[in-house]
């Protein structure tokens, strides 16, 4: 099972490994795994490598493990509202089998189409539409692990309600695979939205806009998610139908049934009459629309030089607008804010790579003491390699490290899954 | 331990009164909701989180079990106290401090009541879903230990869907936050973790609830079906349509005649079973799914389908619902609660098997159910006075917990483990799964001072004692 | 115990332990023997078996007691005081005091049985068990005072209460009551008189007479207006004539204008409830089978009562005599004929008032009439029919207000604390007049605007009403 592609194309970083293995069981995880836990090598999980830049650069030398070859959907029961999958598995892949049912897991992170199931609840990432939908923690009900000594265990189960025994499928999700692999995850499905439609506003200034949000979102007729995107985020997020202004742009996404799409449709424009300008799209466009959304952190079109993910909460959306200030070098960040859940990132774009890396890392943790002040945290998710080996792009160690610690201890003594890459040198 | 010292200690934390140490008065103590009854050493009411973290530090350099007790409405024994442990109760640290209605979101003690808090932000246009059927006197502190449900939770998801930060006190006194209002905080999901963790992790002190705005439109129907496999098969037509209500809930024959005898809550006396459905959402969205569900229900062989005219119908009908176990008493006076969950196209199997238990058994089995989750209550009903009958009450739970795992379901959807389905564990989980549980738990509480003895099989088994009244009466010869 | 694990014994030990699992280490592992060497519970009035493990220690009650909200301890909530009943029934402890001063702290106010939804006949067990406390002489010194001293001596004795209610009232009216506050006087007195004193209703400035002069053979009897409709009998019982005189005149005038002929048996006396409450279940069924003697006699349709607790108490009879070869029939006859007044008016429906009353009023639930009869809506209906009244729902408008009979000269403390919070509530309404339908309550409510220095003022819905056809002049 040791792959033939190029360590390159796994490369973390200026990071690569020395080898890839592209197992197609769980079983054969799991002899990977017992074989690097007795010989001490580290092991780095790869799945659709759209977000492998993701943490801090590894300095252990060890192995790439491939998931993409556990591809399978295992059971797919539309009437229980129910699919497990296989981690290697695509999300857009697994959209497509339950959509042909009218069915859906709501993940929707960057570049879906290439994104696996195991690496989306590994890196917990979430979509524009987390704000109705909730993070992929929200919807894993069940999943199957190979632990770093290549023992193979299971939690949750089959059922969309269980108490039985201690939530690890919460642990899993979002822990970068510094405690186990995840080989089979288990979701609960949701009917498809069988409509969709955005409003698209500009604002006079980030005041109005928010103002504006506010109002929104103490409506019955909220819209499923609402983003504000600062002009510069506006213009390069690429979307013919968002106007070149230059005020924020707010835009409300709505999906579900015709009848209440429309509603949330008219009753929005009628609360936003009072933008600069206001259009709105629906069906295709719309659906294009959000997933430009998930994917501009990433976008092969306009991949940003630095990108911040900040973890703030919804009342602190005036002031991750007004952060359009923080500078690298003469490049100004563009914001696009998550009105409803709250959070967003910072993107800058242009060419940093002739920056000086401690100023950028300056800059960075800057950024990340406002975030810090603003009582939530900010994740450098892609960085120029230089200034991410001066600083930890999760920022500064949460309450409750210790048990953190503790945990990697009991899960992987020996430190060979992902070793260095989680907060903390986790 | 427990020297009138560490009781002399406690005391100078929490005031002379918050320490009950006399036997007479720890009588009450014993008991949760459940059938379990152990009588604590002492028990401690704090009053904040200094108080609690002073006295967990002090009970863990005394080397003392401590055990966290909501409103004791759990039904797995989860707040059971070992003799020499002592019991830290939160009835006093019962404010809400802060709604926030921006963030949408409430900071509460642990001591509030679920109701209290719902009941609390609707003034302010909001609500908190989780709503179990005890919400009337349990507390929010119990809800995180147990991950409480309730009907709502079909749609809106368990307490772990709504708890987004919480301050913990962990086994050696240590105070530490975990998650936030910014909800996808870096590191692991220790908030996740928690939740769900039967107290053996550590006592929430401080809880950060997330709330939802109150729908603009909520329609309560009324399936009234013949018999209880034609109310299973419209369950599974409702989901199968793609409509996941609010609240889908069954209740069978034998339940709404114990709910009529108590109160009139509109169900037909007649009827074989009646699923309780409520929709909530945009007018135009429950106009909509409310044919479709009227549909399906007439399909699957509705006798009838009646739809809540008004409010006060509507809390009628659920009030029917949510006193239900309690209405039990009336027909015998003991029950015991089996809380198992199947995928919802195997609850017409599952009910069946309920059936054939039941008779061989020779043990009355009422079922009133979260239908919408597969969340079975199947609830024998018996007197305990009766020689033997506890036994076989155990062996039939037994069962049907067995078929529960066999139909790839679990052992509880909803009010945990604790001490009474520890035995069960391996059915649905194997060794290697438990021992994955298990490291979690060595993070937070490497002494295991939490309420141990929960959870996990360790070798001591649910034991059913005859009941002590029946002895004093003779009828144990 | 952490680390001192015991071996699993196959044997069930079990001394106690209710429907109860052993566990082996380290739960279940219960106590051997009694916590103490008090008396169990004996006697044919001993709380039952089946009342007791009706209780399945849900906690619903909980968020309903009064005095669990107030202290935040199981000992003081309903399912707390069952399980020390269970307890000592399983001869796990006996009756002791301290047990006693759980129970006792009890109101009676059977807020835990309207919610229960067991159907656990709380206020039966509880009064079974207060009996097993009686006879067991181990009842408290204060309540064991008042009982000789009122439930015994007093109440069931209408002329002894009728010179008493006099002498009271020349007290109060001759202004000697200020005088002896200001100079405290009583204080001086053995414990127990000057409380007493403080909580001595203010007597009516007419007392009412069930009869025409002091206790004539024949019953008063008060013609309906217009066209009769039916003969109702009306309890004037012991002290409502005296404390509550305008209360009975305007429940006389309501009746009357509803078409009925009103009648007030002679023969009659106190309800017993009181005496029901503190255990003492013989006189109380003397006292029943004195009031079904007099009002079988008055030959009415109905016997009314404008006293929630007495009307609680009266629809239980049949429980009560059940025993009673002579009286069992004649009793659940008399329980099953027994209405509130507002339940009465609001079945008949009432003969709407044709006046404007434009009063802000707050509906204060009697414990007796919302928990006991669970009647909250009737009294709500004859304030709805009134034009120009408005009706503001107080928080908590059916917890306790700290009355509860003689709870308030024994629980002084307890009393308060609930007469204030019931105050607090009522006047967050910003209501100008308290309505209610019980003469403890009202009494308690009155005594509490004192305190507070309100100017709100108390009337029973029946005074409301009475004020509203009055009005119509």
């Amino acid at each position: 099972m040791v792959a033939s592609g190029r360590v390159t194309d796994y490369a973390i970083g200026p990071f690569a490994p020395s080898a890839i293995v592209r197992p197609s069981e769980a079983d054969e995880v799991a002899a990977v795994l017992e074989w690097a836990h007795r010989n001490d090598v580290a092991v780095y999980p790869s799945g659709g490598r759209t977000l492998s830049h993701l943490g801090n650069t590894p300095t252990r030398p060890g192995i790439a493990l491939d998931m993409t070859g556990l591809n399978r959907m295992v059971d797919f029961q539309p009437a229980d509202l129910t699919v497990r999958v296989q981690a290697g598995i695509t999300v857009g892949q697994l959209d497509s089998e339950l959509g042909q049912d009218g069915k859906c897991v709501p993940l929707a992170p960057p570049l879906a189409h290439r994104a696996t199931i195991g690496g989306t609840l590994a890196t917990g990432i979430s979509g524009p539409m987390r704000s109705a939908y909730g993070l992929p923690r929200d919807w894993l009900i069940g999943v199957s692990v190979v632990g770093a000594d290549g023992t193979m265990s299971k939690a949750g189960g089959q059922v969309v309600k269980n108490v039985t025994g201690y939530d690890l499928n919460r642990l899993y999700t979002g822990s970068l695979g510094t405690l186990a692999v995840i080989t089979e995850a288990t979701f609960k499905i949701a009917p498809a939205p069988t409509a969709w439609a955005a409003i698209i506003a500009v604002f006079e200034n980030n005041q109005a806009a928010v103002a504006a949000c506010r109002d929104l979102l103490s409506q019955p007729f909220a819209p499923q998610a609402l983003h504000v995107l600062s002009p510069p985020a506006a213009r390069r997020l690429g979307d013919p139908n968002i106007p070149a202004g230059y005020g924020p742009v707010a835009i409300a996404l709505i999906a579900g049934r015709p009848a209440s799409v429309k509603r949330r449709v008219e009753d929005t424009a009628l609360a936003w009459l009072d933008a600069a300008s206001a259009l709105h799209i629906e069906g295709e466009e719309a659906a294009d629309l959000i997933e430009l959304l998930a994917d501009f952190p990433v976008s092969p079109e306009n991949p940003p030089s630095v990108c911040v993910r900040m973890n703030t909460s919804p009342d602190a959306l005036e002031n991750l607008l007004a952060m359009d200030h923080h500078e690298i070098g003469e490049e100004a960040p563009g914001v696009v804010a998550d009105a409803g859940f709250g959070g967003g990132r910072l993107m800058w774009w242009g060419d940093l790579s002739g920056e000086n890396a401690v100023q950028v890392a300056e800059r960075l943790r800057h950024v990340q003491s406002t975030a810090a002040g603003l009582g939530g945290d900010a994740i450098v998710e892609t960085c120029p390699p230089a200034a991410k080996e001066l600083i930890d792009v999760w920022g500064p160690a949460p309450s409750g490290m210790a048990i953190m610690r503790r945990i990697k201890q009991q899960f992987d003594p020996n430190n060979v899954l992902n070793p260095g890459r989680f907060i903390g040198g986790l | 331990m427990a020297s009138s010292d560490f009781l002399d200690e406690l005391r100078a934390i929490v005031g002379e009164d918050y320490v009950i140490d006399h036997r007479e008065d720890l009588l009450v103590y014993e008991y949760d909701g459940s059938v379990d009854r152990s009588m604590p050493r002492a028990v401690v009411l704090p009053a904040n989180a200094d108080e609690v973290s002073r006295v967990m530090a002090l009970a863990y350099d005394a080397g003392v079990t401590v055990v966290g007790r909501g409103s004791g409405t759990g039904l797995s024994g989860g707040a059971i106290t070992p003799p020499d442990g002592l019991q830290i109760a939160f009835p006093r640290m019962n404010r809400i401090l802060e709604v926030d209605s921006i963030n949408r979101t409430a900071l509460v003690e642990p001591g509030v009541i679920n109701l209290d808090l719902d009941n609390h932000v609707r003034k302010f246009g909001m609500r908190y879903a989780p709503d179990p059927s005890s919400q009337r006197a349990c507390s929010l502190g119990g809800n995180i230990a147990e991950n409480a449900g309730g009907p709502h939770c079909l749609a809106y998801g368990a307490t772990t869907n709504h708890v987004i930060g919480m301050e913990v006190v962990l086994e050696d006194g240590e105070i530490v936050h975990l998650g936030s209002q910014a909800r996808e905080a870096s590191g692991y999901d220790l908030r996740g973790a928690f939740v769900g963790s039967e107290g053996t992790f550590g006592i929430a002190t401080k809880i950060l609830v997330r709330l939802l705005p109150t729908p603009e439109s909520v329609r309560t129907f009324l399936g009234i079906f013949p018999d209880i496999d034609s109310a299973c098969t419209a369950v599974s037509a409702v989901i199968g349509y793609g409509i996941v209500p609010a609240a889908l809930e069954m209740i069978d024959a034998l339940s709404i005649r114990a709910v009529q005898n108590v109160t009139d809550a509109g169900y037909p006396n007649d009827a074989g079973a009646v699923l309780l459905i409520e929709l909530e959402g945009l007018r135009e969205e429950v106009e909509e799914v409310t044919k479709e569900v009227e549909s399906a229900l007439w399909d699957t062989g509705a006798a009838d389908v009646r739809i809540a005219e008004d409010d006060a119908e509507r809390e009628r009908l659920w009030v029917g619902r949510k006193t239900a176990f309690g209405a039990f008493g009336t027909i015998a006076p003991n029950y015991y609660l089996v809380d198992g969950v199947v995928p919802r196209t195997r609850l017409t199997q599952m009910l069946r098997k309920v059936n054939e238990v039941s008779e061989r058994y020779g043990i009355t089995i009422a079922n009133v159910f979260h239908a919408g989750d597969g969340n079975l209550h199947p609830c024998m009903l018996f007197d305990a006075r009766e020689p033997g009958v506890m036994d076989n009450a155990m062996a039939a739970a037994a069962e049907l917990m067995e078929e529960c795992a066999a139909l790839g379901g679990t052992l509880s959807g909803e009010h945990g483990i604790g001490l009474e389905k520890k035995q069960f564990m391996p059915l649905v989980y194997a060794d290697d799964d438990m021992a994955a549980m298990q490291r979690v738990r060595e993070a937070f509480a490497p002494q295991n001072r939490l309420n141990p003895g929960k959870i996990f099989p360790d070798g001591s088994y649910y034991r059913p004692a005859p009941h002590p009244a029946a002895h004093t009466a003779g009828l144990y010869a | 115990m952490a680390g001192g694990a015991q071996p699993q014994t196959d044997e069930v030990r079990h001394s106690g332990g209710g429907i109860d699992a052993g566990h082996g280490f380290p739960y279940g592992v219960p106590f051997e023997g009694s916590l103490n060497d008090g008396p169990g519970f004996a006697g044919s009035d001993a709380p039952t078996e089946a009342d007791l493990y009706r209780c399945v220690h849900c906690g619903l009650c909980l968020s309903a007691c009064p005095t669990y909200v107030e202290t935040q301890l199981e000992t003081e909530s309903p399912r707390g005081r069952i399980a020390l009943m269970k307890a000592v029934h399983e001869g796990r402890t006996g009756i002791s005091e301290r047990l006693v001063s759980h129970w006792e702290l009890c109101l009676q106010c059977r807020a835990c049985e309207a919610v229960c939804p067991s159907g656990v006949p709380y206020g039966r067990l509880m009064e079974h068990t207060r009996a097993q406390v009686q006879d067991n002489n181990l009842a408290s010194p204060a309540l064991s005072r008042l009982s000789r001293l009122f439930l015994r001596a007093a109440l069931p004795h209408n002329g002894r209460l009728r010179i008493a209610g006099h002498l009271m009232r020349a007290y109060q009216r001759w202004g000697l009551q200020g005088l002896v506050r200001r100079i405290g006087f009583l204080k001086a007195l053995p414990g127990g008189l000057s409380e007493m004193e403080a909580q001595m209703p203010v007597m009516g400035d007419r007392f009412f007479s069930p009869s025409r002069r002091v206790y004539p053979a024949n019953p008063r009897v008060y013609s309906s207006e217009g066209q009769s409709r039916m003969t109702v009998g009306l309890l004037s019982g012991c002290v409502m004539p005296m404390m509550q005189g305008d209360t009975m005149r305007a429940a006389v005038r309501v009746l009357q204008r509803n078409g009925c002929d009103v009648v007030t048996p002679t023969a009659q006396g106190c309800c017993g409830a009181l005496n029901l409450h503190a255990g003492d279940l013989e006189l109380g069924r003397q006292l029943a089978r004195r009031n079904i003697d007099a009002f079988r006699s008055a030959g009415v349709d109905v016997i009314i009562t404008a006293s929630a607790g007495c009307g609680s108490s009266m629809k239980e009879y049949g429980d009560l005599l059940r025993d009673d070869p002579d009286y069992a029939d004649a009793a659940t006859e008399f329980a099953e004929n027994t209405r509130d007044i507002t339940e009465f008016l609001a079945e008949l429906p009432l003969d709407p008032p044709q006046a404007e009353l434009p009063w802000r009023v707050t509906m204060q639930d009697p414990c007796h009439l919302a928990h006991a009869q669970r009647i909250t809506d009737a009294p709500r209906q004859v304030l709805r029919s009134i034009p120009g009244l408005q009706l503001t729902e107080m928080a908590e408008s059916s917890l306790c207000c700290g009355s509860a009979g003689f709870y308030s000269l024994i629980q002084r403390d307890m009393s308060q604390r609930l007469q204030r919070r019931k105050i607090g509530n009522a006047l967050a309404t910003e209501a100008q007049v308290i309505a209610s339908a019980n003469p403890g309550c009202m009494a308690q409510l009155e005594q509490g605007l004192r305190n507070a220095e309100s100017d709100v003022r108390v009337k029973h819905v029946v005074e409301i009403l009475d004020a509203a056809y009055q009005a119509e002049g």
